[in-house]
C-alpha cells in the first residue's frame, strides 16, 4: 500500500493542465504464470516499460499480436495485476490500490474493447448496457440515469428509440458506438481504446475514428489508442509507442516517427505496410521468421533474433549478406530444435540410441549453406559445431556458435537513446557512438518515398 | 500435373484460364431470397492476379466459393457460367468437382487454424493431397512434402512435417496451407483474405511468397481482400464489389489514380493514409444493403452523393467509362462520361433489359 491516501478519482478536480502527464508508467512489468511448482519460466508480456501520457493527447500503442500491447492497456486500468513497477494516475499509484479504491478510480478511467460482438451483453437492452456503469457507481437518481443514457445515445450518433433494442439489432459500427457510449457514461478523463476499429470495414472505421476525435475535442479526453493498423495510428495519434516482445522499442512524436523512424524494428514494421497506392514502389525490408516466445525472450536486445541491422563481430563485418544470413538461420534452427518437446516414446528411443533428433543434419546444412559460398574462416566454425552435434552435444554447439558469431546485441540489453528533433527515444545499440545508425542501412525508398 | 490437357500446350498465354460470366448465387431463406452474387463477370489470365475488394457482405467470398463448387444449401448457383480452360464447371457432378478442387483450382482461406486439421501432422495433410491427385505414396510423398514446405519458406522442413498445426505460428500455418494448396500444381489459386488474420510483417512475407510462386509457376491468382493497401500491392487488375455486383473494374494503377464509381471514390477516400493528418476522414453515409430483391435500380443510390432520379429507376450495367478506355468499366449511370446523361441512361436501360433474369426457387 502506498502511504498517501489515494484520492477517489471521481472527486478529484482536474488540476492537471493540458500537456502535463496524466498517467506516468515507470518500469512496469506484467508477467503471467509466475511462481508455483509447475510454473516454470513466466510469460513476460510486459517487460519493463516507461512512458507518460499527457493530458489531452492521444498516445498510440502499436505492435504485432502477442507483443503485450493489450496486456499493457489492461494493466493500466487495473484489469491485470502488475508484477513490478508503478502506474501513477494523477499522482496515485494504481498498482497499490485496494479493490474498492480501484473501483472508484475506474469512474475516471474507462476502456473500449475491440470486438463489439463479445463486449456487449446480448441479453441486455442498449439502454441497460449504457446505464450499467451509472448503476454500479450509484450515480444520482434512476430518473437522472435514464436521461443521461438518452443524452449519451445522442452524443455517439444513435437514436433515442434505440434505448429498448438489443445488441443483435445493430451493425458492427453501431455496436461500437454503444461501447463508446458506455465508456463515456461516467464522464471519464482517460479512455483506453483497445483496437476500437479493427473489426470494422473501412468506411465504418472512418466514421468511428471521426466520432472519437469529436468526443476528444468536446470532453477534453485523453486516449491510449492500442492498434496494429499503423495507418490508423498515424492519422489519429499525437505520439506513438512501438512495442515488441514486451518492450517499447521506439517512442515519440507521431509525425516524426512515421517520417523518419530510428529503430530497426520501427523501420521494418513501417516498410511492411502495404500502401494503398500502386504507384508507390517500396524497397521493402522483409523480416525473417516470427517473434520469439515471450516465455523465453532472447538475451540482450529483444529484436536480436530477427534484426536485419544486427551488429556483427569485428572480423565478420565484410561477410557476404547471404552467408551471414545462412549462419543466422542455422543458429535459429538449432535454437528452435533445442526447445522441441519430444513425446515419451521418442525420448526413450533417443535414450536407447534408436533415434537421433539430428539425423537430418546433412539436409539442414545443404538447405542453409548449399547455395552460398562459405569462406574458410566461417566454414571451420560451422564444421566444429557440426562435429559437436554429431558427438551428441548440440548444447555446446549452440554455445560455440554463439561465442563466435554473437555481438553485444545478443549480450546486453540496449538502452533507450534519445533520437530525432523532439524528445523521441529508441531502444537500439546502434545509437551508441562508433556504430552506423540503423537507417544508414536502408535505401531511400524503404518507406516508399 | 499428371495428365496433360492437349489444350494447354496450344493455348497462348493471352487466353483467360478462368472465365466467370453473369454468375448468380442465391441463398433461399424462409424470410427472403438473398442474391449474394448477382451477375458477376470477370476473367483471369495465367500469371495474372485479379483482386476482388469490397466490404463485408458484398459477396466476395461467395463468389470464390461458387468457383470452387463449395456453395452449400440453402445457397445455390442459379445462373451464369464458370469456365476453366473452356470447360463449363457449373454443371459438374460431385466427382468432377473433386478432381478440379485441389487439382486445378486450389483455395487458401482466411484463418489458417481452421483450414488445417488439428489431429493430423502438417506432413500428413500435404501428403493427403499428393496421394489423391498425383498418386504419390510413402517415401516419394514425404520427399515431395518436404520440398513443398521448403518452397513456401519454412525453415527446418524435415522436422516440421512431423509437427501438428498447433506447433506452428500463424504465419507458418498460412505457409503450410499454401503448401497444401500448391501440392498438386494448380493453375488457379483463389486466396480468400489470406493475410487478414496475420500481422503486418508476416503479411509482407506471405505477399512476397505468393508473388514469387506466381512467377515460378505462372499461377493465375484470384485475391480477395477488404484491404486497399494489400490490393494495391498484389493485384494487376481490380474488381470492386458492392451488394453482390461488380461495380467497377480496372487495372490497378488506373483504379487508384482514377476511381470512377462514386462508391470506389468513397472507399478510397475513407482510407486514413489518403487523408491529410489531423483532419476528419471522409466517410460514406449509410450502410451496405442486403441484396434481397432483383436489381432494377442502383443499389448504391441511397448512399451516393451524385445520385439523380433515374438512379432509382434504371439498373446500371458495366460500361466503359469512356470510349478511349476499354479496360476500365463502371456500373454507374454517370458513364460513359463522353456522352450526354440522357444518352448514357438510355444505354444502361437498353443493355440492362437484355441481361435481365428472374430467380426461381
Amino acid at each position: 500500500m502506498s502511504l498517501d491516501a489515494p484520492t477517489p478519482a471521481g472527486v478529484t478536480e482536474a488540476d492537471i493542465a493540458d500537456g502535463e502527464p496524466l498517467v506516468e508508467v515507470d518500469d512496469l512489468k506484467t508477467y503471467y504464470g509466475e511462481g508455483g511448482l509447475l510454473g516454470g519460466a513466466p510469460v513476460k508480456a510486459v517487460d519493463g516499460v516507461n512512458f507518460d501520457i499527457k493530458k489531452g493527447e492521444t498516445l498510440g500503442l502499436v505492435g504485432e499480436s502477442g507483443c503485450g500491447k493489450s496486456t499493457l492497456g489492461r494493466t493500466l486500468i487495473g484489469l491485470e495485476q502488475a508484477t513490478g513497477g508503478s502506474v501513477r494516475y494523477k499522482g496515485t499509484d494504481i498498482t497499490q490500490l485496494s479493490k474498492t479504491q480501484l473501483n472508484e478510480m475506474r469512474q475516471d478511467v474507462q476502456m473500449v474493447f475491440q470486438d463489439p460482438e463479445s463486449s456487449l451483453n446480448e441479453r441486455m437492452t442498449v439502454g441497460e448496457i449504457i446505464k450499467e456503469p451509472l448503476d454500479v457507481h450509484d450515480w444520482q437518481t434512476p430518473q437522472d440515469r435514464r436521461n443521461r443514457v438518452r443524452e449519451l445515445l445522442d452524443t455517439v450518433g444513435l437514436q433515442p428509440e434505440h434505448y429498448y433494442r438489443y445488441p443483435f439489432q445493430f451493425s458492427g459500427g453501431q455496436k461500437q458506438r454503444i461501447g463508446i457510449a458506455r465508456a463515456l457514461a461516467l464522464n471519464p478523463d482517460f479512455i483506453i481504446l483497445d483496437e476500437p476499429v479493427s473489426a470494422l470495414d473501412a468506411s465504418v472505421q472512418a466514421k468511428i475514428l471521426n466520432l472519437l476525435n469529436d468526443l476528444q475535442d468536446e470532453f477534453g479526453l485523453t486516449y491510449l489508442f492500442i492498434a496494429h493498423d499503423l495507418a490508423v495510428v498515424e492519422h489519429v495519434c499525437d505520439r506513438v509507442a512501438v512495442m515488441y516482445l514486451g518492450n517499447i522499442m521506439e517512442l515519440g512524436d507521431s509525425q516524426e516517427l512515421f517520417d523518419d523512424p530510428a529503430n530497426p524494428y520501427t523501420l521494418s514494421l513501417l516498410s511492411a505496410i502495404p500502401e494503398p497506392d500502386p504507384s508507390v514502389r517500396k524497397n521493402r525490408i522483409t523480416l525473417r521468421g516470427t517473434p520469439p516466445s515471450p516465455r523465453d525472450p532472447p538475451s540482450g536486445c529483444p529484436f536480436s533474433t530477427r534484426c536485419p541491422m544486427k551488429i556483427r563481430p569485428e572480423e565478420y563485418q565484410d561477410l557476404e549478406p547471404a552467408v551471414w544470413e545462412a549462419i543466422e538461420v542455422f543458429r535459429e534452427v538449432l535454437r528452435e530444435r533445442s526447445k522441441v518437446e519430444y513425446s515419451p516414446t521418442e525420448q526413450v528411443r533417443q535414450l536407447l540410441g534408436m533415434s537421433d533428433p539430428y539425423d537430418d543434419l546433412d539436409d539442414i546444412l545443404a538447405e542453409e549453406f548449399g547455395d552460398v559460398d562459405v569462406p574458410d574462416k566461417v566454414q571451420q566454425h560451422i564444421d566444429e559445431a557440426v562435429s559437436r552435434i554429431r558427438n551428441g552435444d548440440p548444447e555446446s554447439a549452440r554455445e560455440y556458435l554463439r561465442e563466435e558469431f554473437a555481438s553485444e546485441c545478443e549480450a546486453e540489453r540496449p538502452e533507450l537513446h534519445p533520437v530525432g528533433e523532439t524528445d523521441r527515444v529508441s531502444l537500439c545499440h546502434r545509437h551508441k557512438s562508433g556504430y552506423d545508425e540503423p537507417n544508414a542501412f536502408v535505401d531511400e525508398d524503404v518507406l516508399g518515398e | 500435373m499428371s495428365q496433360v490437357d492437349p489444350q494447354t500446350t496450344t493455348e497462348s498465354s493471352k487466353d483467360p484460364i478462368l472465365e466467370v460470366e453473369n454468375l448468380q448465387t442465391v441463398f433461399f431463406t424462409d424470410k427472403e431470397t438473398i442474391r449474394a452474387v448477382d451477375g458477376v463477370s470477370f476473367d483471369i489470365e495465367p500469371g495474372e492476379t485479379v483482386g476482388i475488394v469490397g466490404e463485408s457482405g458484398s459477396g466476395k467470398s461467395v463468389t470464390a466459393r461458387s468457383i470452387m463448387g463449395l456453395v452449400e444449401s440453402p445457397g445455390r448457383v442459379v445462373g451464369g457460367s464458370i469456365r476453366l480452360r473452356g470447360d463449363e464447371l457449373t454443371d459438374n457432378t460431385k466427382q468432377e468437382w473433386q478432381r478440379i478442387r485441389g487439382g486445378q483450382i486450389a483455395m487458401v482461406f482466411q484463418d489458417p487454424l481452421t483450414s488445417l486439421n488439428p489431429v493430423y501432422t502438417v506432413g500428413n495433410q500435404i501428403k493427403e493431397s499428393l496421394r489423391l491427385h498425383q498418386g504419390l505414396r510413402g517415401k516419394a510423398a514425404t520427399e515431395e512434402a518436404i520440398n513443398l514446405l521448403e518452397a513456401v519458406g519454412i525453415p527446418d522442413a524435415p522436422r516440421r512435417i512431423k509437427e501438428y498445426p498447433h506447433q506452428f505460428s500463424g504465419g507458418m500455418r498460412q505457409r503450410a496451407v499454401i503448401a497444401v494448396a500448391l501440392a498438386c500444381d494448380p493453375d488457379v489459386l483463389i486466396c480468400d483474405e489470406p493475410t487478414t488474420a496475420l500481422d503486418v510483417t508476416i503479411q509482407a512475407q506471405i505477399l512476397e511468397l505468393l508473388h514469387d510462386l506466381q512467377e515460378e509457376r505462372d499461377l493465375a491468382i484470384m485475391f480477395i481482400t477488404h484491404d486497399m493497401g494489400v490490393i494495391a500491392e498484389i493485384a494487376d487488375r481490380v474488381n470492386v464489389m458492392y451488394a453482390g455486383e461488380i461495380i467497377e473494374s480496372a487495372p490497378v494503377d488506373e483504379l487508384f489514380d482514377n476511381p470512377k464509381h462514386p462508391y470506389t471514390q468513397g472507399l478510397l477516400g475513407s482510407i486514413p493514409s489518403r487523408n491529410p493528418s489531423g483532419e476528419p476522414l471522409a466517410t460514406i453515409e449509410g450502410e451496405v444493403p442486403t441484396p434481397n430483391e432483383p436489381a432494377t435500380y442502383c443499389r448504391f443510390a441511397d448512399r451516393c452523393p451524385e445520385a439523380f432520379d433515374e438512379c432509382e429507376a434504371v439498373h446500371p450495367v458495366a460500361v466503359e467509362v469512356s470510349e478511349t478506355d476499354a479496360e476500365h468499366t463502371a456500373s454507374c449511370l454517370l458513364y460513359p462520361d463522353d456522352v450526354s446523361r440522357d444518352e448514357a441512361v438510355e444505354l444502361h436501360r437498353s443493355r440492362g433489359a437484355a441481361t435481365e433474369t428472374e430467380v426461381d426457387r
